[in-house]
């Protein structure tokens, strides 16, 4: 469903290399995942702070560029890595913006034809305020557990390598975030796993 | 089509918009230029940008009118964030806004057809990133400016938003990138400036709620307005702009300018952080004509030049006149 378009597609590591030399090349970098590290912000904390942020996370990766590992044709789980650390110092924000899904969600309501609303379609979003308001009180690794995992559709390996933990301890952290998504809510539906198709594709 | 959507999915795709706009793109774009300019100029010292004297002589090279576009009076009428619009910025906003609601409506976009823009960009100092593969490209016309990289960027936009993108860069040797974009790529055109609202006060607050996130900016907001103001845009959105841009604070009048095509108009200016952002416009016509970014050190850091519009019945095809 996401409408992205490969703007530059290529080699991060190869990119990033090149950009020692010749910094311009980092831009090549830049652009091929903004998109993506965009919406994880504002997904998270809103869109009056994803301008910084992402600004922020392409500034960070560009000073530590010596640092990636050159032979990763994948650069996204660093950028989430950034982005991540940049997105905790703004914890308050996030779980106020979660918290606040309701009435985001009834605005959104407000201006739709009743008519056309359907029931389904109803429900889905009152369990979505739900969900949303239990993400708000998960604690802050199970909550960046289940963002790059269920909203991101990282890999479990990829979601791993951005929060630099080793995959076991993904899988515990997930796993105690599903169990308290049960425990508050018990409607909703299962949490989904991304195992099966994980999204590898740029945006 | 509703049905399908899971609570996730809804909270995947969000109740508001999470895409980012063609600013957030230009706000990292600038970041990052920052920083590599910093980079290349600690290892070597000797490398510099462009003096001003170098600017004005290149400039004099091309069109007259354009070396006056790129430099910068020494005493710019300084318009500090807060202070209200001065009056010679109103005068002439207003009457840009007069001559707009003199103007007949131009039809919408209809199904199968294009609004095709064609648009001259330039950045000082080399651009964000090298453009690769694609195929080489013809002569593009773009104004040859010391010092900066430019490119002509030709779009055609359908009603949904999709279309097409093809970028020719100012360096012949360089490849030409020729896109094709699914709906809702053209978020900032003129396709969406049927929803904006015509009240000048409203329309502020919309561009602020809907492209700045909330968080009031004038330079943006005015940057903003620039890119509305496509000739093609309704007449009544046209005069709304120029009236909105009247009530800025701290936007101040240029006074005669030329843009890098060597056209005729008149600038408005809003400074932030030390950096200008600037309107050039034909008061007359209502057309705009350039925007402009103006770094602390007084030199151009980037422009964008508007040039033809028009609808076109293909996303091949380009306007006769």
């Amino acid at each position: 469903m996401d409408e992205t378009v490969e703007v530059i597609s290529g080699d991060d590591g190869k990119d990033i290399a090149d950009s020692l030399a010749d910094p311009a090349c980092f831009g090549l970098v830049a652009r091929r995942h903004f998109d993506a590290i965009y919406r994880y912000i504002a997904r998270r904390v809103g869109r009056q702070l994803a301008d910084d942020l992402s600004g922020e996370t392409f500034l960070v990766a560009f000073e530590r560029r010596s640092t990636f590992d050159v032979d990763m044709a994948d650069a996204r789980p660093w950028l989430y890595g950034i982005a991540t650390n940049l997105v905790r110092r703004q914890a308050r924000s996030e779980r106020r913006r979660w918290a606040a899904y309701g009435r985001l969600f009834q605005q959104q309501a407000g201006s739709e034809d009743p008519t056309e609303t359907l029931v389904e379609h109803l429900a889905a979003r009152q369990q979505a305020i739900r969900i949303a308001e239990v993400i708000a009180r998960l604690n802050r690794d199970q909550r960046d557990a289940l963002h790059l995992v269920v909203f991101e559709r990282l890999s479990y390996e990829d979601a791993a390598r951005a929060l630099g933990i080793p995959v076991g301890t993904l899988r515990s952290r997930l796993a105690r975030a599903r169990q308290r998504l049960r425990e508050l809510s018990a409607d909703f539906g299962e949490v989904p796993s991304n195992t099966e198709h994980a999204d590898r594709g740029r945006s | 089509m509703m049905s399908s959507q899971s609570p996730w999915d809804l909270l995947r795709t969000g109740p508001d918009d999470f895409d980012p706009g063609p600013r957030s793109w230009a706000k990292v774009e600038g970041r990052l230029r920052q920083a590599y300019t910093s980079h290349r100029r600690r290892p070597k010292a000797t490398r510099r940008r462009p003096s001003r004297r170098t600017i004005l002589v290149g400039g004099a090279a091309l069109a007259a009118g354009m070396a006056a576009a790129i430099a910068v009076p020494l005493a710019l009428p300084s318009g500090s964030p807060g202070a209200p619009p001065s009056a010679a910025a109103v005068a002439v906003l207003h009457e840009a806004a007069n001559a707009a609601e003199q103007q007949l409506s131009s039809e919408p976009i209809a199904p199968g057809r294009f609004l095709y823009l064609k648009t001259y960009e330039g950045n000082a100092g080399g651009s964000i990133y090298p453009i690769r593969g694609g195929s080489p490209a013809p002569e593009s016309g773009a104004p040859a400016l010391p010092g900066f990289t430019t490119l002509v960027r030709q779009v055609w936009v359908a009603a949904d938003g999709s279309g097409r993108e093809r970028v020719t860069p100012g360096d012949p040797s360089a490849p030409t990138s020729d896109t094709r974009v699914p709906a809702g790529t053209f978020t900032t055109t003129i396709v969406y400036t049927d929803q904006l609202p015509l009240d000048p006060d409203a329309l502020r607050s919309a561009i602020v709620q809907r492209f700045e996130g909330g968080k009031a900016n004038n330079a943006a907001t005015l940057q903003f307005a620039g890119t509305f103001l496509q000739p093609d845009a309704a007449p009544q959105l046209r005069a709304a702009l120029y009236r909105m841009i009247a009530t800025l604070p701290g936007v101040v009048s240029l006074g005669p300018k030329t843009d890098v095509l060597g056209r005729a108009g008149v600038g408005v200016s809003i400074s932030e952080h030390g950096n200008r952002t600037q309107l050039i416009f034909d008061p007359e016509s209502s057309a705009v004509l350039q925007e402009q970014l103006v770094g602390s050190d007084g030199h151009v850091s980037h422009y964008l030049a508007y040039s033809t519009s028009g609808i076109v019945n293909s996303a091949k095809t380009i306007p006769t006149n």
